[in-house]
C-alpha cells in the first residue's frame, strides 16, 4: 500500500509559502527515488489517439526540461525523474496546448493520467487544468509509505531516546508506516528483525556489513523524504529478507534556499521516570533526560544555473541524560531475615542514598551534494555524507553503538567507574556518485551508482586507555572482576556513615540489606570495528512496445564488503568471583589457546579481518498488457561469499534465485485505483559477524584462581592480583589439561550442502482514490521463512553452520517464522493544509526463531545466535514470537491554521496503540546461561498490556520577508504520560539450569520443574525478578525548535 | 578522513574468486575429535584374533578423554592427547597417548582424518582390565587412529589399532581393533539410543525428553556387556554419567541395570548409504535387528 505527497498547494500564503518551499526542495533521484509520469493522449473530439504530440514536464526540482513525444497509440512515459512538484505541457500541431500543473511525484512512482487535446478549431486559449493530481502508484504492487517533509515539519516524529532519535536520523521515520515496530536494534517491517532491512542514502547501502543494522545518521534536516519499502519489492531490489528504508536527499536549485535552526528537548521539562528495581541488588536505576540540543543550518542553489547546483548542511548535537543510582535497601524481619510480601517476593525499601553521573555524546552531521546537468539526457550526482561522534568519559557512561541514543543500556549493574564508563567514538562516512542517461529520444535509460560507505566503532576504557597499552595500571590491563552477589555495597565504597550504619543495621555485615553483585577493575571489553563497503550499480532500461508497453530491466551490481576487528578483554579477562569467595573463575573467556597440557598462549588481544563479496544481476519486465493491466515478472540472481581471516573462505551462497511476479490493475484506468497481488523470494544478505566470530577468531582458555586477598579485594581498583598464575586452581579443567578449559580454536564446520537463509512473500490488495487527495486501502501479507542458516552442535562440543531441519541438521527442527496481516488505511496526502493517515493492522506472528537477535538476552550475532545450538534447548521453541503485535492503530493529524497573510499556526497528532507483546517463561542453561531454556511454551506467560501514546506538535510561523519564514514550534512526546510496562524480566532462573516441562502450561505444572540434572529447584534457585517490570514507556517530553527557512 | 586504499583494492580479486569460490562449494570442514569438556569417550576394544593363553580373553573397555591442540591461525594439523580416565592428570603422567593429524581438514572424499601413530599411554590407576586375575598396570599404543570428522560428527567417533600390554607372563601385545564413541548416553535398552526424543514423564536414562544426545545416522544398542558393567575400575567412572549395575529404579522399585549407548556396526558407524531410520529401529537394512 501506497501513500501519496501533498497535492495542489497554492503559493504563497505565509504557510503556503512555506509548505511550497519545501516542497520544491527536490531529490536528486537517480535509480532507486525515480518517478515517472505516463499516460495517454486522445482527441477530445472524437477520443483517437494522438501521436507525435509534444509532453514537456518542468519542475523546480530538475535543471531545464524533460521532453518526450507520444507513440502511435498516444503513450507517453516520462521516466527518471525526481521527486517533486510537476507542470506537464501537451503540445501538438492543430490543438489547443493543454498544461496540467501541480502534480506531486513521489520517489519511485509511476503516476498516470491522461489528457485530451482540444482541436484548435474550437474557440479559447490554452487549458490549464488544476485540481486532483493522481496519487496512486499504478506501475507495482510495492508496498510501504512514504514520509516527506510536510509530514516531518507537522507530525511529532523521532522521539528522543529512540533508536536514531538523538541526531533525529531518518530511519526513524520508518516507525510511522503500519506494520512497523520498533525492535532491540531499530525499526522491525512486517515481523522481521531490524538487522535484516536494507537502508539506503540515494541509492546507496548504509546497512552496517558485519551486523546489519543501520550504519549511517543522517539527519532529517538534509532529507526531502524517506520511503519505506515493506513488501512486493521488484527484482531490482535485493538482499533484504526486511523491509527497505531509503532516504532521498535534498539538492539545490535555480534559487538559494536554505534554513537555519535550533532545537532543545530540556530535561526539567520531561516527567519522572519509573524506577525499575533489581532484586538481585540493593541498586536502583533511574535514568532522566537532561538534555538534548542540536542546531544546524542548510544552504542550497546553483554554482551555474540550470546547470550545476550545490546542497551543504550541518548539525551538532549534544545529549545528556543523567543516570541516577539509588542504594534501596532490601527489607528484613525483625529477626534480620528477608522479609516476604503476601505474593512471596522480596521486596526493598525506599532509596537511602543516590550518587548520579551523566551518560553524554557528542556528534556533528555534515552533508554536501553537487549536481550536474550535462544536457537534457544526462545528470551526475555527488554527494558525501558523515557524522563523527564521542559519547562517555571518564565518569560517564557511553552510548552503544548498536543502540545510537538509547538510554536503556545505562545503569544496568552497580560497579567501579572502570567498568560501567567508557569512551566511544563512533562515525560514517558516505560517498556516493550517480549517473542518469537517456538515449534514443529516451527510450533506452542508463542508471549508474557507485559509492562507498565507511565506520569506524571504537570502545574505549574510562582513562582513554586502548588497547596495547603499556601502562600496567591503565584500564586497559585491569581484568574486570565480578564479585560474588552475597556481599556488601559497604565493602565497595565509601558511603555516608548513616547509610553505612543502615546497611549494617542487618547485623550481617550488610550482605542481608545492602547487598549487590558488584564490578571492579577493568571495562570488561574493548574493541576497534571498522566497516568498508565498496559498491557499485548499473541498470539498463528499455522502453518499447508489444501488445502494450513494455518497460524492460536489466541491471547488474556488486557489493564488496571488509569488516576490521580489535577485540580484547582488559587484563587479558573477565573473573568471576564463587559464592563461597574462595575463587575466581574466568568467565566468559581469556583469549588464548593451548599448544599441550595446560600450554597456554594467552593473547592480549584478538585481531581478524573478514570479508563479504556480493554479486548480483537481475532482469524485469514492466508490461502494460493492452495498456489494461500491469505485469511486472522478473527474476534477480546473487551470489555471496563470505571470507574469515587471512582470506580462508567461510560460507558461500551461490545460487540465489529470486523470482518475483506480479499483476496490477487500475480499473478506474484514470490512475486512481488498483487491486494487485504479488509473489517474491528473498535472499538475506548475510552479515560478516559470522565470518569474524565462526572461524577460529575466539580462541578460550579458561582457569580457574584461588582467592588469597591482599592486592586483590573489593576496594582495590586494580585487579591484576586476582589472576595471578601461582594461584592456579588444579584438578578445574577436564583431563588431560589439569588447570585449562580451551575452547574455540577451530573453525566452524560448514555443510556442504548449505543453502541459503530465504523467505517467501505474498501480497495482495487494493487502493482506490475515494475524494480528491484522500485513498483507503486494504492490504494482506504472509510471509515465511524458506530455510536459515544457524550455528548448530548436534553431539559433542564443536559447532557447524548449517540449514535446521536439513542436510548435517536434519536432526533439528527446522526454522520456522511465518507472518500475516491485513492492514486497513485511509490516507490524507497533505492538501487544503491539511493531512491524515489513519491505519489499523492486525498481525499474527509465530515460529522458533526471531531473525537475526534474540530479545531474550540481547544477542546480536546474526546467523550464528544461540537459537539452534543445541537440540535440548528447541523444546518448547515454537509459539507467538516476541514481535507478535496483534493489533495495531495508528492515526497521524495535521492541520495549518492561516490566521493572517503572515502568521499561521501549525498543529499536529500522532497517536499509536498497540496490543501488547508476548510474555515468555524462560529458565538458564547450565552451560549456555540465563534465558535459553523455554521452560514452558513460548508465549506462554500471557501477554503485555495495550500501550497507548500520544504525541502533539503545535507551531507558530510567521513571515518576516517575501522568502523568509520564522517559526517557533514544540512537540511533547507522550502527553498523558503513560507509563505502561513494555518489558518483564522472563528468566525464573538465570543461573541454575533447568529443565523444560514439555507442552507445559505455568499455571498448573510449575511443580514439574526440576533442574537439568533431575533435582528439584530450590526458592533460592529461583529469579526474584521474575516477571517483574524490567521497562517501562518513555516518560512525557517537550521538543522545542525555532527555524528560519529561507 | 584516511583512506586506506590498499585494503580496498586487495578486494578487488575476490570479485573474480567470487564465482570460482561456487564452483568449489563450502570448505572442508576441520579435523576435531570430541573433548573431554563434554564427555570421554567409551572405547571398546575387540580382539584382532585369538589371543594368547596368558592374556585376558574377550573384549575389553577404557574410557578415554581426549583433547586438541592447536596452533592459533595456522592451518597446521592438530595434536590431540588421549587421557586414560582416572589416572593422573597433574602434572602430565605416562598415562596420555599423543599423537598428530596428518591433515588440518578432512581430505575429500573422505571425512575421515588419520592420526598415524600415538605415543604409548600406561594406566597408572585400577586398571580396566575385566580378567578374572588381576593385571599391572597396562600400556595402551594406539596407531591408525580413524576420526570421523564430517559436519554432523565432528570428531565424536573413531576407530584405531590397539596394541595392549598387560604385563603378565604369557601375554606380549594383545592386539585389538578400537572404537570409540561419545558422548556417554546411559540407558535401560535399545529404545533410548534412538536418536529421536523419547516424549516421556520417565527421566533419563529410561526416557529422553529433552532431544537427542546422538546424531540421526547412528545405529545403536543399549551395551549392558558384563565386561563393562563389572568392571571395578571402571565401575565409578560410570557411575558419574548414571550408568552401573541396579542404578535406575523403575516405577515399580525394581532396579534396572544402566548400560550405556553404543554404535551397532563397525566405525564409521553410519546407517548405509540408502538406508533410512525406522521408526522402531536402528537403520532399516534388510531385516532390522541389531546385530550385536
Amino acid at each position: 500500500m501506497g501513500y501519496g505527497r501533498a497535492g495542489v498547494r497554492k503559493p504563497p500564503r505565509l504557510a503556503g509559502l512555506f509548505c511550497w518551499a519545501l516542497a520544491v526542495l527536490p531529490a536528486t533521484a537517480v535509480g532507486q527515488g525515480a518517478g515517472v509520469l505516463a499516460g495517454t493522449v486522445v482527441d477530445a473530439s472524437n477520443q483517437a489517439p494522438l501521436e507525435k504530440v509534444t509532453v514537456t514536464a518542468s519542475s523546480p526540482g530538475i535543471q531545464g526540461e524533460q521532453i518526450v513525444v507520444t507513440d502511435s497509440s498516444g503513450s507517453y512515459r516520462v521516466p527518471q525523474l525526481p521527486p517533486g512538484v510537476y507542470a506537464v505541457r501537451f503540445n501538438r500541431e492543430g490543438f489547443k496546448p493543454f498544461v496540467r500543473e501541480g502534480i506531486e511525484l513521489p520517489p519511485g512512482y509511476t503516476l498516470r493520467f491522461n489528457a485530451q487535446l482540444v482541436p484548435e478549431t474550437i474557440a479559447g486559449g490554452a487549458i490549464v487544468a488544476l485540481g486532483r493530481a493522481p496519487l496512486i502508484d499504478v506501475g507495482s504492487a510495492q508496498q510501504g509509505g512514504l514520509v516527506d517533509q510536510d509530514f516531518i515539519r507537522t507530525i511529532p516524529v523521532a522521539r528522543p531516546g529512540t533508536i536514531g532519535a538523538n541526531g533525529r536520523s531518518f530511519e526513524t521515520l520508518a516507525l510511522t508506516v503500519p506494520t512497523a515496530r520498533q525492535d532491540l536494534y531499530g525499526v522491525s517491517i512486517d515481523g522481521t528483525t531490524s538487522p535484516e532491512n536494507s537502508y539506503l542514502i540515494d541509492g546507496l547501502s548504509t546497512r552496517n556489513p558485519g551486523f546489519g543494522i543501520s550504519g549511517s545518521r543522517l539527519s532529517m534536516e538534509f532529507v526531502d523524504s524517506v520511503t519505506v519499502d515493506t513488501g512486493a519489492y521488484q527484482p531490482e531490489y535485493g538482499r533484504t529478507t526486511g523491509g527497505i528504508i531509503s532516504a532521498q536527499t535534498k539538492s539545490g536549485g535555480d534559487e538559494f534556499h536554505g534554513s537555519v535552526w535550533g532545537t532543545w528537548t530540556p530535561g526539567t521539562l520531561a516527567g519522572a521516570p519509573h524506577p525499575v528495581g533489581n532484586l538481585n541488588n540493593a541498586i536502583t536505576y533511574r535514568t532522566e533526560l537532561h538534555n538534548v540540543v542540536d542546531f544546524g543550518a542548510t544552504l542550497g542553489g546553483y554554482i551555474v544555473k540550470d546547470r550545476l547546483w550545490f546542497f551543504v548542511g550541518f548539525q551538532p548535537e549534544f545529549s545528556r541524560y543523567r543516570v541516577n543510582r539509588d542504594v534501596t535497601p532490601f527489607r528484613l524481619n525483625d529477626d534480620g531475615t528477608q522479609y516476604k510480601d503476601p505474593h512471596g517476593r522480596v521486596t526493598v525499601d525506599p532509596r537511602i542514598y543516590t550518587s548520579s553521573n551523566f551518560a553524554d555524546e557528542h556528534q556533528i552531521q555534515y552533508f554536501g551534494k553537487l549536481t550536474y546537468l550535462f544536457n537534457q539526457d544526462h545528470r551526475l550526482a555527488l554527494s558525501v555524507a558523515g557524522t563523527p561522534a564521542k559519547s562517555g568519559g571518564a565518569n560517564a557512561y557511553a552510548f552503544s553503538a548498536v543502540q545510537p541514543g538509547v538510554p536503556i543500556s545505562f545503569g544496568t549493574s552497580p560497579g567501579s567507574p572502570g567498568t560501567v564508563f567508557r569512551q566511544n567514538f563512533d562515525g560514517n562516512f558516505d560517498l556516493v556518485l550517480k549517473l542518469s542517461s537517456s538515449f534514443a529520444q529516451k527510450r533506452v535509460l542508463l542508471d549508474v551508482t557507485a559509492g562507498w560507505h565507511h565506520e569506524d566503532h571504537n570502545v574505549g576504557a574510562a582513562d582513554g586507555s586502548k588497547i596495547g597499552s603499556t601502562d600496567p595500571d591503565a584500564l586497559a590491563n585491569q581484568p574486570f572482576v565480578r564479585w560474588a552477589g552475597n556481599r556488601s555495597l559497604t565493602e565497595f565504597e565509601d558511603l555516608p556513615p548513616a547509610v553505612v550504619t543502615d546497611c549494617l543495621s542487618d547485623g550481617h555485615g550488610g550482605t542481608n540489606r545492602c547487598r549487590v553483585s558488584y564490578t571492579t577493575g577493568g571495562p570488561g571489553r574493548i574493541e576497534n570495528q571498522r566497516y568498508d563497503s565498496l559498491q557499485a550499480k548499473a541498470v539498463v532500461t528499455f522502453l518499447f512496445e508489444g501488445l502494450g508497453h513494455h518497460v524492460l530491466k536489466v541491471g547488474l551490481d556488486a557489493d564488496v564488503a571488509t569488516y576490521e576487528h580489535v577485540l580484547a578483554r582488559p587484563g587479558g579477562t573477565n573473573l568471576v568471583e564463587a559464592g563461597d569467595h574462595a575463587s575466581f573463575v574466568d568467565r566468559p573467556l581469556r583469549y588464548g589457546y593451548l599448544t599441550g597440557p595446560d600450554q597456554e598462549v594467552v593473547l592480549p588481544f584478538i585481531e581478524s579481518k573478514s570479508k563479504g563479496v556480493l554479486l548480483g544481476g537481475f532482469v524485469q519486465d514492466s508490461w502494460d498488457i493492452l495498456d489494461r493491466i500491469t505485469l511486472n515478472v522478473g527474476v534477480r540472481y546473487d551470489a555471496q561469499s563470505l571470507y574469515a581471516h587471512d582470506g580462508q573462505r567461510a560460507l558461500t551462497f551461490p545460487d540465489e534465485w529470486s523470482p518475483r511476479i506480479g499483476l496490477i490493475w487500475d480499473f478506474t484506468q484514470a490512475g486512481r485505483s488498483k487491486i494487485y497481488a504479488n509473489y517474491a523470494r528473498y535472499y538475506e544478505n548475510v552479515p560478516l559477524d559470522v565470518a569474524d566470530r565462526a572461524f577460529g577468531s575466539a580462541p578460550a582458555v579458561l582457569g580457574k584462581f584461588a582467592e588469597t586477598g591482599g592486592a586483590c579485594n573489593p576496594r582495590n581498583r586494580s585487579t591484576s592480583a586476582c589472576q595471578s598464575r601461582d594461584n592456579l586452581v588444579g584438578g578445574y579443567a577436564p583431563s588431560p589439561n589439569p588447570h585449562w578449559f580451551a575452547e574455540g580454536n577451530v573453525p566452524a564446520a560448514v555443510d556442504p550442502k548449505l543453502k541459503p537463509p530465504s523467505e517467501d512473500e505474498w501480497v495482495a490488495g487494493i487502493e482506490y482514490e475515494v475524494l480528491p487527495n484522500t485513498r483507503v486501502s486494504l492490504a494482506y501479507t504472509h510471509r515465511n521463512i524458506v530455510r536459515w542458516v544457524e550455528d548448530m552442535k548436534d553431539v559433542g562440543n564443536a559447532y557447524f553452520i548449517g540449514n535446521p531441519g536439513e542436510g548435517a541438521g536434519a536432526s533439528f527442527t527446522a526454522a520456522s517464522r511465518v507472518y500475516d496481516s491485513v492492514t486497513v488505511a485511509v490516507s490524507k496526502t497533505f492538501s487544503d493544509l491539511w493531512l491524515a493517515r489513519v491505519s489499523y493492522s492486525w498481525q499474527n506472528l509465530v515460529g522458533n526463531i526471531e531473525g537475526l537477535f534474540r530479545t531474550q538476552n540481547s544477542q546480536l550475532d546474526p546467523n550464528i545466535n544461540t537459537d539452534f545450538d543445541l537440540a535440548r534447548l528447541l523444546v518448547n521453541r515454537y509459539g507467538p514470537l516476541p514481535g507478535d503485535v496483534r493489533h495495531t492503530i495508528k492515526a497521524y493529524v495535521s492541520k495549518e491554521f492561516v490566521v493572517t497573510p503572515v502568521l499561521s499556526i501549525t498543529t499536529g497528532l500522532a497517536y499509536v496503540g498497540s496490543s501488547g507483546t508476548p510474555i515468555e517463561f524462560l529458565g538458564a542453561d547450565s552451560f549456555y546461561g540465563a534465558g535459553e531454556v523455554y521452560v514452558f511454551p513460548r508465549g506462554s506467560g500471557g501477554r503485555l498490556a495495550w500501550q497507548h501514546t500520544v504525541d502533539v506538535n503545535g507551531g507558530l510561523s510567521f513571515r518576516i520577508s517575501p522568502s523568509a519564514v520564522l517559526t517557533f514550534s514544540v512537540n511533547i512526546f507522550n502527553l498523558f504520560n503513560f507509563q505502561q510496562v513494555t518489558r518483564v524480566s522472563q528468566d525464573y532462573t538465570t543461573f541454575v539450569g533447568v529443565a523444560p516441562v514439555p507442552n507445559g502450561n505455568p499455571s498448573t505444572d510449575r511443580m514439574k520443574i526440576v533442574t537439568q540434572t533431575g533435582e528439584p529447584l530450590k526458592e533460592s534457585d529461583v529469579n526474584p525478578n521474575f516477571w517483574r517490570p524490567a521497562l517501562y514507556q518513555p516518560v512525557r517530553q517537550f521538543r522545542f525548535q525555532a527555524r528560519l527557512t529561507f | 578522513m584516511a583512506i586506506e586504499r590498499h585494503h580496498l583494492f586487495r578486494l578487488v580479486p575476490f570479485v573474480a574468486v567470487l564465482l570460482v569460490a561456487a564452483c568449489v562449494g563450502q570448505p572442508d570442514s576441520p579435523c576435531v575429535i570430541q573433548t573431554s569438556d563434554s564427555s570421554p569417550f567409551l572405547v571398546q576394544l575387540r580382539p584382532g584374533g585369538p589371543l594368547a593363553p596368558g592374556c585376558p580373553q574377550g573384549t575389553q573397555y577404557q574410557l578415554i578423554l581426549a583433547q586438541r591442540y592447536a596452533r592459533y591461525r595456522a592451518e597446521d594439523p592438530a595434536t590431540v592427547v588421549f587421557q586414560l580416565a582416572g589416572s593422573a592428570v597433574d602434572p602430565p603422567s605416562g598415562a596420555q597417548a599423543s599423537g598428530k593429524f596428518t591433515s588440518f581438514r578432512v581430505v575429500p572424499p573422505s571425512n575421515v582424518c588419520l592420526i598415524p601413530q600415538m605415543t604409548a599411554a600406561t594406566d597408572d590407576s585400577a586398571t580396566p582390565v575385566h580378567a578374572p586375575e588381576p593385571v599391572a598396570a597396562t600400556t595402551y599404543r594406539f596407531s591408525d587412529v580413524q576420526v570421523l570428522s564430517d559436519t554432523a560428527h565432528l570428531g565424536n567417533q573413531f576407530q584405531a589399532r590397539a596394541i595392549v600390554e598387560y604385563g603378565v607372563p604369557g601375554c606380549t601385545d594383545a592386539e585389538y581393533v578400537a572404537q570409540g564413541v561419545a558422548p556417554l548416553t546411559p540407558c535401560i535398552d535399545d529404545t533410548i539410543c534412538l536418536p529421536q526424543a523419547i516424549a516421556t514423564d520417565v527421566p533419563f536414562p529410561a526416557g529422553r525428553g529433552l532431544g537427542s544426545q546422538l546424531s540421526s545416522d547412528y545405529r545403536a544398542y543399549c551395551n549392558q556387556d558384563p565386561a563393562l558393567l563389572d568392571n571395578e575400575a571402571l565401575k565409578p567412572l560410570i557411575e558419574e554419567w548414571g550408568a552401573g549395575r541396579g542404578a535406575y529404579s523403575d516405577a515399580q522399585g525394581n532396579p534396572r541395570d544402566v548400560g550405556l549407548c553404543f554404535l551397532s556396526e563397525p566405525f564409521p558407524s553410519l546407517c548405509p548409504a540408502g538406508s533410512t531410520l525406522s521408526e522402531t529401529g536402528p537403520c532399516v537394512v534388510g531385516p532390522g535387528s541389531n546385530p550385536h
